[in-house]
């Protein structure tokens, strides 16, 4: 129904057209293409909406429910610039609140407003994989640095200046260090530089090794699932059926969304050594046997979007990726494919519900992704750290690489720390290291101050005392305290720390978070805010914190996926090991109560 | 293959023996046995995501799983009612309760909502709610038929599952993210698609509710009885709801409400719009007297119309001859009143024409779903006897010409109004012109005006009997109400009507257990 | 089954029982006992000891009738702060009243967060058995049957409906026959 002036100019069009060729099914442009209408016109509206459900081919209804679901797409229009500042648990402890006071200042408006003259908006986001940088600042999807307060009216005021520092990767010395190696050498992110120091020879040997062979090494290895679920990697890949038994496409993916407070070893991984990744997802293909693998990078990498664009144009040009690789008569071609600010598309499921073009509800197997994923084809989701294992995995043999860890999990894994610590940032270390190792490897507690407790694997996993932080770091030993590894995004957080503050900055991110497909996750999740928040404010009632536990143990376990189960487990394990921080919020209110009688 | 292997489990120590595949809640409700859900619904899927069907496993990992997500496995042991159970049953009904707004006093649904049912069945607890609740959208009318209140929805996707995957029209979607979720329409889109009532069945609760039922009555004075739509051919099983307790609501009108009734052979769980909003002639209009009009308009018995028109006819056919006589019918006409309708008409009368055609004023609307174009539901029980067949429908057009010719002086109308298919002016002056007209129906129309006898017959609400579908299917409809005044049903006057014709048989003739005309 | 036959004895009136001049006696003894008791009570009082009060006997209708404080009466339509009924017409009155007696039609109300009133709200005081599940079973509390008003007879029988403004208090509840004008809300 074109009535009128067309929604889009003719130039417009053949950009938006050209989105419904460049993946297997036109859908999967639906987003990139969502993307490309908020650029232009700073919002998306029902006239586009329309436009882009007939170019796509899918109902008005679901243009309309990835436009309303996505925090990056908005039903009104944002300033030219919009400028985000994180709220996540390092942030906030690092800050954040003083950085939005000055930027409300410096701007005029406060979060979720736009300046009069349409330049700015300002938002409170949601954890960027920057918690090294805290406060961190982002604009236009491009991470800025830390605001501190200064910062935050410099990066106003200057806009387009990039204040990011470079994060420390450790520890030194580098023995045990298998990933993260060469990181530091100059030009390692170029191909040239990545060949000097063995790039691509471990591609080589895996196309003579053949993919029986691979997938045997990695067995072989216990390596496990680097991006929060700890699954043997080998053990997955085993799933997909042969091509046999199931002809016809199969796809990897790369899950590059890492959205989970605490954790930003994916960024740092790929800003260092992205042909690191590319090399890893062109072996896990060589396994699964597929021609057509994806990387879905969230969208707040924008930076980091462009360095993997610009090694994959590299790669391919080298004729590493895309047909007849090397000579082999393989081949697998690897696009780039971004998330739109939701935490939930870093679930593997959710990550295909969006890259399939559609809100990130997660699915619930059976049927899993490995026989039935992206568009019904056999799938396999790996995270970016567990695919860039793979060859110095294979450099070293699976054995090797077995015995440098625990009985069950192999190798090193790259552990991200933030919060009240000197150092800030990546450091690699065996798997089953101390946790008292890896803090001290980043400087100890900041200021000397004392440590009142630690979030082993970003801020899903139950936290841990003090008296704690001896346990091994691999996914069984934390199970066995009742927490779990997770991505290895370590939060420190020292003695001036309110746990309930603490427990309401994620909860509120769980709650922000929430898809709402399940009704415990999404009632649940709100609800345990609005509580949080009136014990915070000497509020509470003597039934909130029994109320908390039993809300909580009805919906872990209860919910359709593993953010759901967080949202009932945080809470518990900060009540159980920091009664007091709780307790304080329901006795003011108490004491209130007996003076007014 | 038909045969799938037979799988045994044991739910609450029953045991049920099911065919592989089927999911627990589908094993449990064989045995009887119900389990609490909002999002499961046989004709739509199941999307787990309402988490209130949990069922305990005995001896799984995980022991509580939801019984809509869980394929019954050989020798699986479930309890639907253990304290565990019970328990996640329970909390999750308060989840859905958490920011639910406590409009049962004015919500439609109420004595009809599961959120009230599972709470007195599963619930009974204290709130733990201390806070304002999450405050959206009320009273937004979606469409002519729909009504809906973001507030009281508890995001079952139900409504939306059934316009994207029933009516593929996909006007509503679930937009938002976590708890400011709403159901809502896509952009400049309205539901008016031909099904639209369907979803007020299917919500739980009340945020999906009838405009046209709005406020009329309680659900708890309303008395249902099973029933076919004569609405078109596809003959729809449904229930009607009707109102005799409590008169002054519903604006004095009997019937409230129809509902569809699953039926898997012929409707599934759905009905369409016109059959669903068609009853409000049900209680208007309607004839209840016995009445001569021409020429002079008097009240009379049963007796005495019947003995004035087997008069009328006999003298006129002797005068005039019986060629002249004509009827005019239609597929309206249930199975028991088809044969008493052949038995006088066809048999004793020896009647020649007759109109019975649904063209022009009983074609409508069709698709590829329910609605069958032809708009009286018993055509098909005619067919049986002859009438489509070996005896063939006269068109308007012909019926018209024979009047104005004077071919025909003599017209007996049984349920359908003549003015629908000649407009008014016409029908007026040709029915003028007759010198015999009999009009038998529940409703007066507009021919009922100009009718010599008026009779007065029962609506398909006020009688039982059989419809038999485009298809063959011969369906019972039982009886809602007691009939208007002196109204009867068709049969009975057809059959007292030819008890004046049979010289020696008894004076009101026996019903034949016509039910089944297959 | 055999029956079980019991001998009842019944005992033979006795001369004193037949004649029952005696319980004659006995009932005037009564009387008059509490004529004196009373009389006596008065004089004492009067006189200034302190003894127990006599018993007084109202001059009803002049005098006003003695009720007890929770005594159901007359049913009276509660209000909002703004004036506004506060009945939301969900008919759980209508409904749980043994007498039937309750008449209510709902329709819409302006407001969006209240929806529903009622239009019309009729009782038949010549009904109603003053049982009070009315005011139990309303989840609003809209309705008391504390009007304090036991003087409902009428000379006809439509008079004794009372119309939702005359339970409101709005309107002064007059006989039908001497209305100029029809009330506000609807009539039954």
């Amino acid at each position: 129904m074109s009535q009128g002036k067309p929604v889009f100019s003719a130039a417009e069009e053949k950009t938006l057209k050209g989105w419904t060729t460049r993946f297997p099914y036109p859908a999967m442009g639906l987003i990139e293409a969502l993307r490309q209408v908020q650029e232009w016109r700073r919002h998306i509206g029902p006239a586009e909406e329309s436009r882009l459900a007939e170019m796509f081919e899918v109902p008005l209804r679901r243009v309309h429910e990835v436009a309303t679901f996505f925090p990056l797409f908005t039903q009104k229009p944002t300033g030219r610039r919009r400028i985000g500042i994180c709220r996540g648990l390092s942030c906030e402890l690092g800050g954040s609140d003083k950085a939005v006071r000055a930027l409300k200042e410096k701007l005029g408006v406060g979060p979720g407003e736009t300046t009069p003259d349409g330049e700015w908006s300002f938002e409170e986001m949601e954890c960027l994989g920057a918690c090294e940088m805290a406060p961190a600042a982002i604009v236009n999807e491009e991470l800025v640095g830390a605001a501190s307060e200064e910062t935050a009216r410099r990066i106003v005021s200057d806009p387009g200046k990039d204040f990011r520092t470079k994060t420390p990767v450790g520890p030194e010395p580098k023995e045990h260090r298998l990933l993260t190696k060469h990181f530091g050498e100059p030009g390692l992110e170029t191909l040239e530089g990545y060949r000097k120091v063995g790039g691509y020879e471990t591609l080589k040997k895996a196309i003579e090794m053949g993919p029986a062979k691979i997938a045997e090494e990695v067995k072989k290895s216990n390596l496990r699932g680097l991006g929060g679920a700890g699954f043997p990697t080998g053990m997955k890949w085993g799933t997909v059926p042969a091509k046999e038994k199931m002809p016809g496409p199969r796809y990897v993916v790369v899950n590059s969304d890492e959205s989970e407070p605490g954790c930003f070893k994916d960024r740092v991984l790929i800003e260092n050594c992205p042909h690191g990744l590319i090399e890893g997802l062109l072996i896990a293909s060589l396994v699964i046997g597929s021609e057509d693998s994806f990387i879905f990078i969230r969208g707040e990498y924008k930076r980091q979007h462009l360095i993997l664009e610009k090694a994959l144009a590299e790669a391919e040009k080298a004729g590493l990726m895309g047909r007849n690789i090397l000579g082999s008569g393989l081949s697998c071609a690897i696009r780039l494919t971004r998330g739109a600010g939701a935490y939930i598309s870093g679930l593997d499921t959710a990550l295909l519900e969006t890259m399939e073009g559609k809100k990130a509800w997660p699915r619930q197997p059976p049927p899993f992704p490995t026989t039935h994923g992206l568009m019904n084809r056999p799938t396999v989701v790996n995270n970016v750290e567990t695919l860039m294992m793979l060859p110095p995995l294979l450099g070293i043999g699976g054995e090797a690489f077995a015995a440098m860890g625990t009985a069950k999990c192999g190798g090193t894994a790259v552990y991200s720390i933030s919060g009240h610590v000197e150092k800030p940032g990546v450091y690699e270390f065996p798997m089953g290291t101390p946790l008292r190792r890896i803090i001290e490897a980043a400087g100890g507690v900041r200021g000397g101050r004392k440590l009142k407790a630690v979030i082993p694997g970003g801020a899903s996993t139950p936290v841990l005392t003090a008296s704690e932080i001896d346990v091994a770091m691999d996914f069984d030993s934390l199970r066995g305290v009742g927490s779990f590894l997770g991505a290895g995004g370590i939060m420190v957080l020292d003695e001036t720390v309110n746990m309930a503050l603490a427990a309401r900055n994620i909860e509120r991110f769980l709650a922000h978070e929430s898809c709402g497909q399940c009704t415990p996750c999404r009632e649940g999740s709100e609800w345990t805010v609005r509580i949080l928040e009136r014990i915070l404010e000497g509020q509470g009632c003597p039934e909130d914190i029994p109320n908390l536990n039993r809300t909580g143990e009805n919906i872990t376990g209860k919910v359709i996926c593993a953010l759901g189960d967080t949202v009932g487990s945080v809470t518990r394990a900060m009540m159980k090991k920091f009664p007091e921080d709780f307790k304080a919020g329901v006795a003011a209110a108490n004491e209130k109560a007996g003076a007014a009688a | 293959m038909s045969d799938k292997k037979m799988i045994s489990l044991t739910i609450d120590g029953k045991p049920v023996s099911v065919p592989e595949g089927t999911l627990v809640i589908e094993a449990a409700r064989q045995l009887g046995i119900k389990i609490p859900h909002y999002c499961y619904h046989r004709g739509l899927g199941n999307p787990g995501n309402c988490r209130i069907c949990a069922c305990e496993v005995e001896g799984a990992p995980k022991p509580i799983q939801m019984s809509c997500r869980t394929i019954a496995a050989e020798g699986m042991k479930i309890h639907t009612s253990s304290p565990n159970a019970r328990r996640f049953q329970s909390s999750s009904l308060e989840f859905h309760l958490d920011n639910h707004p406590l409009d049962c006093p004015v919500c439609d649904q109420s004595g009809e909502c599961k959120l009230q049912d599972y709470y007195m069945q599963y619930g009974l607890y204290e709130s733990a709610v201390r806070e304002d609740k999450l405050h959206k959208g009320k009273r937004i009318p979606i469409g002519p038929h729909v009504m809906l209140d973001q507030e009281r929805c508890i995001l079952c996707t139900r409504c939306t599952r059934f316009t994207a995957e029933v009516t593929k029209t996909h006007e509503l979607g679930v937009f938002g993210r976590g708890h400011r979720e709403v159901v809502d329409l896509a952009p400049g889109r309205a539901l008016d698609n031909a099904y639209s009532g369907n979803v007020v069945d299917i919500c739980p609760v009340g945020a999906l509710t009838d405009r046209d039922f709005r406020f009329k009555v309680r659900v708890w004075y309303l008395d249902e009885t099973e029933s076919i739509c004569p609405g078109c051919s596809r003959g729809c099983s449904i229930y009607v709801h009707t109102n005799t307790k409590r008169p002054w609501h519903n604006e004095g009108r009997r019937v409230a409400r129809l509902k569809p009734r699953e039926n898997p052979e012929v409707n599934g769980f759905w009905i369409c719009d016109e059959g669903r909003y068609g009853h409000k002639n049900l209680d208007e209009h309607r004839l209840g007297r016995v009445m001569r009009l021409k020429p002079r308009p008097e009240d009379l018995s049963w007796s005495a119309v019947l003995d004035e028109v087997a008069r009328e006819i006999k003298e006129g056919s002797a005068a005039k001859g019986a060629e002249g006589l004509a009827v005019v019918a239609s597929g309206m006409l249930s199975n028991e009143d088809w044969a008493s309708f052949n038995e006088l008409f066809v048999r004793t009368l020896k009647i020649k024409r007759f109109l019975f055609g649904p063209e022009p004023d009983q074609i409508g609307a069709e698709d590829d779903f329910l609605r069958r174009k032809e708009k009286a539901p018993n055509l098909r029980g005619g067919l049986e006897l002859g009438f489509g067949r070996e005896i063939k429908s006269l068109s308007w057009d012909e019926l018209a010409k024979s009047i104005e010719s004077g071919q025909t002086w003599g017209l007996y109308v049984v349920e359908r109004d003549p003015a629908r298919a000649w407009g008014t002016a016409r029908a007026k002056a040709l029915l003028e012109r007759l010198d015999f007209l009999s009009f038998q129906s529940p409703f007066k129309g507009e021919a009922g005006d100009w009718a010599h006898y008026r009779l007065p017959a029962t609506a398909y609400v006020e009688e039982e009997g059989h419809f038999t579908n485009f298809e063959g299917k011969a369906q019972k409809y039982s009886k809602a109400l007691e009939p208007l005044g002196l109204a009867r049903p068709d049969w009975q006057i057809f059959d007292d009507l030819r008890s004046r014709f049979m010289e020696g048989e008894g004076s009101s003739g026996r019903r034949e257990k016509a039910g089944a005309l297959a | 089954m055999a029956m079980t036959v019991r001998p009842v004895e019944r005992p033979a009136r006795t001369l004193k029982e037949q004649i029952f001049l005696w319980e004659v006696w006995i009932g005037l003894v009564v009387t008059f006992r509490h004529l004196f008791v009373n009389l006596a009570r008065h004089v004492l009082r009067a006189l200034g000891l302190n003894v127990e009060p006599g018993a007084v006997t109202i001059q009803y209708p002049e005098d006003p009738a003695v009720l007890g404080k929770r005594a159901r009466t007359r049913h009276r339509l509660l209000k909002r702060e703004d004036g506004s009924p506060r009945c939301t017409s969900c008919l759980l009155c209508e409904t749980i009243c043994p007498a039937k007696c309750i008449h209510i039609t709902p329709e819409e109300s302006p407001d969006p967060r209240i929806e529903k009133r009622a239009k019309t709200f009729d009782i038949d005081i010549g009904l109603c058995i003053f049982c009070g599940d009315c005011v139990e079973a309303c989840p609003v509390d809209a309705i008391h049957m504390d009007a304090n008003n036991v003087e409902l007879s009428s000379y006809t029988r439509e008079d004794m409906i009372w119309t939702m403004p005359e339970l409101l208090g709005d309107v002064p509840k007059l006989p039908r026959a001497l209305r100029a004008t029809r009330p506000a809300s609807g009539v039954s």
